[in-house]
């Protein structure tokens, strides 16, 4: 392991993604983040699934090479993962920056890390290359002009696996095509209050998108955060890939809005007082789950989106979601904790980022 | 995928029959879900097309003619050994290659998750090079043994010049 690699780790767990700090950018508070990300393979190679060892460590230094020469990833940090513990991975994917399914896999692999955190490129996932660019709100232009410069420069130093009629080949027929998948991050909990959610994400379902909690699985996804992302990568070009997202995205802003102010005309009271009794909790609990505390943060930002509570600063609320997860827990006490631990520990700082008159704190 | 009764809408539940013994997979959309009255129970379908993906796979093995297998599942990819049983296990490619060798049924996939066979958007060039070299070599090859079989010894040699030169041109 290069000796750097716990030093960058360690100084990022004390910060957040740099996009995060736009967090609050969407002015309805609903769409959090936008992300693109690319698919791409090497000609010539078995998928990663299918190589071995030599294989793999080949198309990593394949790829690491063509990362260090090429200009719009000059300032990126390369990270192998081949030799890191399970804790340091599992911190890695609270941050988005890998897959769950890469903290899984043991054989040569990587990850290069751009500036900020908004760039991240995973080498030998289940496609050789998935590059991965996140900004703040909606941001399907932006985000795609960034990523395509990456991949028009990478592509002119690797072979891209690519074959017509159906374009870029990937590991699963699930992405061959364009190999983009556009997902949209956006907070419901109006819709979740009302029960409206399960038939307004169906109905999303029918413009093509696929739906996924962020927190928790089935039916008992908690914080009110749900992904949004294509389905669908053959036969659409990229353009009309953003445009659809971008469409869903305005027709679940739209819904939101109308619960939103649903509960506001039929039943304010219990509406202020659910987000009041978040802000109470969350400034004096001494013990928070995960999932009471995602919950709380999400009844807390919705309190700030519709003007119930001020001196809330959005972009701190949603770096909690981040600094409270497990892995980052254990981070900062420097030992792998256990789950009562970290339920202390989490309170204890919720406790000091937010405070009982309903300000944040900034950083201490 | 399109929905199975209407054939118009895109299917966003999948929905499990079970009907005198023998279990039909179907993929509906909503509106036909209702039509059917079906219950489904709030967010318990995650509403992936990884899951619509892999319940296709199986399906399509309880169609085949060999007691659950597929007629295809011993075919392999001449290039990296992935046979299209393993395809139908994992849900994924061996290599690039497998997308032109596991052709027709493959191409019939593609269809039915995508609604279309072919690529709109971003070309790359370069790959397309790349290809036309690859058949290239696979045609040459090809050659190279059967001037072998006739004992062509000089073309045959000449053959091998030629798809070193492609193998250059390559890298
Ligand atoms: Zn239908
Ligand atoms: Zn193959």
């Amino acid at each position: 392991m290069p000796p750097g690699l716990q030093k960058t780790l360690q100084e990022m767990s004390g910060r957040v993604p740099s996009w995060l700090e736009a967090s609050d950018r969407d002015e309805n508070g609903i769409v959090i983040s936008t992300s693109v990300r690319l698919a791409r393979n090497l000609h010539g190679h078995n998928f990663p699934l299918h190589a071995d060892e030599a294989e793999l460590e080949e198309v990593l230094e394949k790829t690491w090479a063509a990362c260090s020469a090429i200009e719009p990833l000059a300032d990126s940090y390369r990270m192998p993962l081949q030799d890191l513990p399970w804790e340091d991975k599992r911190f890695l994917v609270e941050r988005h920056l890998i897959s769950p399914a890469m903290s899984e896999i043991e054989g040569p692999a990587g990850v290069i890390i751009g500036p900020g955190e908004c760039l991240s490129i995973m080498v030998n996932e289940e496609d050789h290359i998935r590059l991965q660019q996140v900004a703040a709100g909606m941001a399907g232009e932006e985000t795609w002009s960034v990523l395509e410069a990456v991949d028009d420069a990478l592509g002119r130093e690797l072979p891209y696996a690519y074959r017509e009629p159906y374009g870029y080949l990937t590991a699963s027929p699930i992405n061959v095509g364009t190999g983009l998948r556009v997902s949209v991050l956006v907070h419901l909990p109006a819709l979740v209050l009302t029960s409206e959610v399960e038939a307004v994400l169906r109905h999303a379902t029918q413009n093509g998108v696929q739906v996924r909690g962020v927190h928790g699985e089935g039916s008992s996804v908690y914080g009110n955060l749900f992904q949004v992302s294509n389905q669908r990568t053959l036969g659409r070009s990229e353009a009309d890939i953003l445009d659809s997202l971008q469409r869903v995205a305005g027709l679940l802003t739209d819904h939101e809005q109308e619960a939103r102010s649903t509960l506001w005309h039929e039943a304010r009271l219990q509406l202020e007082d659910k987000i009041h009794r978040s802000l109470g909790l969350l400034s004096s609990a001494r013990v928070l789950s995960i999932r009471e505390s995602m919950n709380l943060l999400s009844a807390v930002r919705l309190g700030v989106n519709m003007g119930v509570l001020s001196g809330v600063e959005i972009s701190r609320l949603d770096e909690l979601t981040i600094l409270t997860q497990p892995s980052h827990l254990d981070r900062r006490e420097g030992r792998v904790l256990d789950s009562s631990e970290r339920d202390m520990l989490r309170a204890e700082l919720v406790r000091s980022r937010i405070d009982a008159s309903g300000g944040t704190t900034s950083h201490e | 995928m399109l929905c199975q009764d209407c054939k118009q809408r895109v299917s966003t539940v999948v929905y499990t029959e079970v009907r005198e013994g023998t279990k039909k997979v179907l993929h509906l959309c909503q509106a036909c879900v209702e039509k059917r009255g079906i219950h489904t129970p709030v967010l318990k379908n995650p509403l992936q097309v990884e899951l619509l993906f892999k319940d296709m796979l199986q399906e399509m093995g309880e169609e085949g003619a060999f007691e659950g297998d597929h007629p295809l599942d011993a075919e392999t990819c001449a290039d990296c050994g992935w046979s299209f049983a393993r395809f139908r296990e994992t849900g994924l490619l061996g290599c690039p290659r497998c997308y032109t060798t596991f052709g027709e049924p493959l191409r019939d996939l593609l269809r039915r998750v995508h609604g279309s066979d072919e690529h709109l958007g971003k070309v790359y060039e370069k790959g397309e090079k790349l290809a036309a070299i690859e058949d290239n070599e696979e045609f040459l090859r090809e050659a190279l043994e059967e001037a072998v079989e006739r004992e062509e010894f000089e073309q045959a040699a000449a053959i091998r010049d030629r798809i070193q030169r492609l193998q250059r041109q390559d890298e």
